[in-house]
């Protein structure tokens, strides 16, 4: 009984080792897609002075730290063989988007701060949907 | 008159005390994820809470028995037990998210740490329901729990495809796990168990008899459903805001954006403080609830009108309770962690204690004149079936989706 | 109280209140009195954790002891002699005072340190 037990507990953690696959390198790109429009959303109350700086603060925190957090992951990951590229730039977009959201964490009452991290934020979304893209086209 | 304003004034309460963070996250990730497709799991839960907190409201009102006497009482010590400890551990699971959800709102006001946030919000939970009378603190955080609405304010702003709106009434083909996770998560969300816990044991509290009756059916129909109301406009807001944007609310922060895009500034303090005050009174009702159970299978004596002196083991219960939440969310884990896991076994464990209530509802002998109609006769064993299919569901879906995460 | 009641269904398990309405326990065993082939009749009532050991199915007995202390009359089980019981209906009601029958000990205990406190 207890043999079956530390198999099944082996089984479970190789499960999650080995390379990431294409799916979940899109997986990963999407979830940074997921957090720059949801810090455009931010940006733009940033912008337009309808939101409080401690909430754009504590909010942009959050989604740099998702950022930073995600580009790790897919740093030390191994990936499939083909799709090193992608991962270099995903975890490329990555950075970016940490630092610019964390502009946003620096000035959060600063309009003129949240309307070009707005723009420079559609402009890494843009960059992540082609990415997602050349993901979907490729294998 | 006078009657007719307290009625009036405890069904405002129970609106606002309706929803958590479960329901704050649930409704507004399924909108997000899944547009309108998913609306009609929330009456089935809503309907569901209405159904189990009526009999319990009965069944305390005629014979002074709230759940865990029942479930004593039907199962006996051995089984009783079980529940009892299968009740707390998923309690415990909330009563840890719902004081990380205060902690996390409270950043999002004064930015501070995290952990000092969750030390001040649990000293100072404590501290309003030491001091405060036990309707005060209903209508304290249910009250406060009513600027939730302007989330459906924002969804209507927002004016949403109604024929769409109207589609997600229906259940959709089967469409992907995820999908009858987030069906089985809304419909936990919605029949979080502590809530009945804490109201059957709040009509013993208040006195009830069988003259308030019409006030236990008005609160479980009127007031579980306009709250219901609360989770359907976070979900429609979600599918207008989130959805078309790719925007996956991950964090409790996130839910407060559907009332900042609209409404600015104003919406997004409206937001927070209600979040504030729906957490924060859930925090209360799961602390509760964990000491009721504990009180009533064993028979100390319990109840917030004895104040703390009058009963001690409750008293030491409830603040255990709170301590340990605490600790659990010193270990560092994700409050949304724990409100997904809290939430999905909640219903996993649900069956084991709404059957004994049933029983004793449907039961002349306890309850007389008062035993199940003819409609809670099938509203009653309908809802049994339903939450039997739920549970057995459940815990495939949590490891089959990774929790949600896909 | 009715003439004839089931033991398991109305009394084993049942809330004990005293004659001033406080809770004081549940009537976790009933004490059976009588010889063979003579009538039985109830001596008394059990409560108190110490009798939770006995009721738990044989394979877990020992962790219940652990964890809910063995049956020690006066310490961990208290008995509630059958004259003192009023009544049996929705609750067991006693004649007599929780502690004058030495019930709800532990509540009294936990008083003092409560009372000290502001709004305690």
């Amino acid at each position: 009984m207890r043999r079956l037990l530390v198999l099944g507990a082996f089984c479970v953690v190789i499960a999650g080792c080995g390379p990431l696959s294409r799916s979940e390198l899109t997986r990963g790109v999407e979830t940074l897609s997921a957090v720059a429009a949801e810090s455009q959303l931010v940006a733009d109350g940033v912008a337009q002075d309808r939101t409080r700086s401690t909430y754009a603060r504590v909010q942009a925190r959050t989604l740099a730290d998702d950022a930073a957090h995600e580009a790790e992951k897919l740093a030390d990951a191994t990936v499939e063989p083909g799709f090193e590229k992608q991962r270099d730039r995903a975890v490329v977009l990555a950075g970016r988007l940490d630092d610019t959201v964390g502009s946003l964490e620096t000035y959060p009452g600063d309009e003129r701060v949240g309307a070009n991290v707005h723009d420079e934020l559609m402009s890494i979304a843009d960059d992540l949907d082609r990415l997602t893209q050349r993901l979907g086209q490729a294998g | 008159m006078k009657v007719v304003l307290r009625i009036a004034l405890g069904i405002i309460a129970a609106i606002g005390g309706f929803v958590d963070i479960g329901d704050l996250v649930f409704n507004t990730q399924a909108g997000a994820q899944f547009g309108y497709t998913l609306m009609w799991a929330v009456p089935i839960g809503v309907v569901g809470i209405g159904v189990y907190a009526e009999m319990s409201g009965r069944v305390a009102a005629v014979t002074k028995r709230p759940v865990f006497d029942v479930i004593r009482m039907r199962m006996g010590l051995s089984s009783g037990l079980v529940v009892l400890v299968a009740s707390l551990f998923v309690n415990l699971l909330t009563l840890s998210a719902e004081i990380g959800g205060v902690a996390i709102v409270l950043q999002l006001f004064f930015d501070a740490p995290f952990t000092l946030f969750a030390l001040l919000g649990a000293l100072g939970l404590i501290t309003i329901i030491w001091f405060t009378p036990f309707e005060g603190i209903e209508r304290l955080f249910g009250y406060g729990g009513l600027t939730l609405f302007v989330f459906v304010a924002a969804a209507l702003h927002e004016q949403p495809d109604w024929h769409a709106v109207g589609h997600g009434v229906v259940p959709e083909a089967p469409s992907s796990t995820l999908y009858w996770y987030f069906a089985v998560g809304l419909i936990a969300a919605a029949l979080m168990p502590y809530e009945v816990y804490f109201y059957s044991s709040g009509g013993v509290e208040e006195g009830w008899t069988p003259k308030d009756l019409l006030v236990n059916r008005l609160n479980a129909i009127v007031g579980y459903g306009i709250g219901g109301v609360l989770s359907l406009g976070l979900m429609v807001a979600a599918a207008q805001l989130f959805e078309p944007a790719g925007v996956e609310p991950d964090h409790l922060g996130t839910v407060a954006l559907l009332a900042q895009i609209p409404y600015g500034e104003t919406g997004l303090v409206l937001a927070l403080l209600g979040m504030l005050f729906a957490i924060g009174g859930a925090a209360v009702d799961a602390s509760f609830a964990a000491a009721y159970s504990i009180a009533q299978f064993a028979g100390w004596e319990w109840g917030k009108y004895r104040r703390p002196s009058g009963a001690p083991r409750f008293t030491c219960a409830w603040l255990l309770f709170f301590a340990l939440g605490l600790a659990i969310l010193m270990t560092g884990i994700d409050p949304l962690d724990l409100t997904e896991y809290s939430v999905v076994l909640s219903v996993v464990a649900l069956p084991l204690t709404y059957l004994p209530v049933l029983l004793i509802a449907r039961d002349r002998t306890f309850m007389g004149d008062y035993a199940n109609g003819q409609i809670a006769r099938v509203l009653g064993w309908l809802y049994f079936v339903i939450l039997v299919v739920v549970a057995l569901a459940a815990i495939p879906l949590l490891l089959a989706t990774n929790a949600g995460g896909g | 109280m009715d003439d004839r009641f089931d033991l398991v269904y109305r009394l084993l398990d049942e809330q004990i209140v005293d004659v001033d309405g406080r809770r004081c326990g549940r009537v976790d065993d009933i004490e059976l009195v009588g010889a063979p082939g003579e009538p039985l009749r109830i001596g008394g009532l059990l409560t108190g954790r110490g009798t939770y050991a006995a009721r738990i199915p044989r394979p877990f007995r020992g962790l219940a002891r652990t964890l809910f202390g063995a049956d020690v009359r006066g310490a961990t089980v208290q008995r509630v002699p059958w004259p003192e019981v009023e009544d049996v209906r929705a609750t067991v009601s006693l004649y007599g005072r929780a502690v004058d029958l030495a019930l709800g000990r532990d509540d009294r205990e936990l008083q003092r340190p409560f009372q000290r406190l502001p709004g305690g």
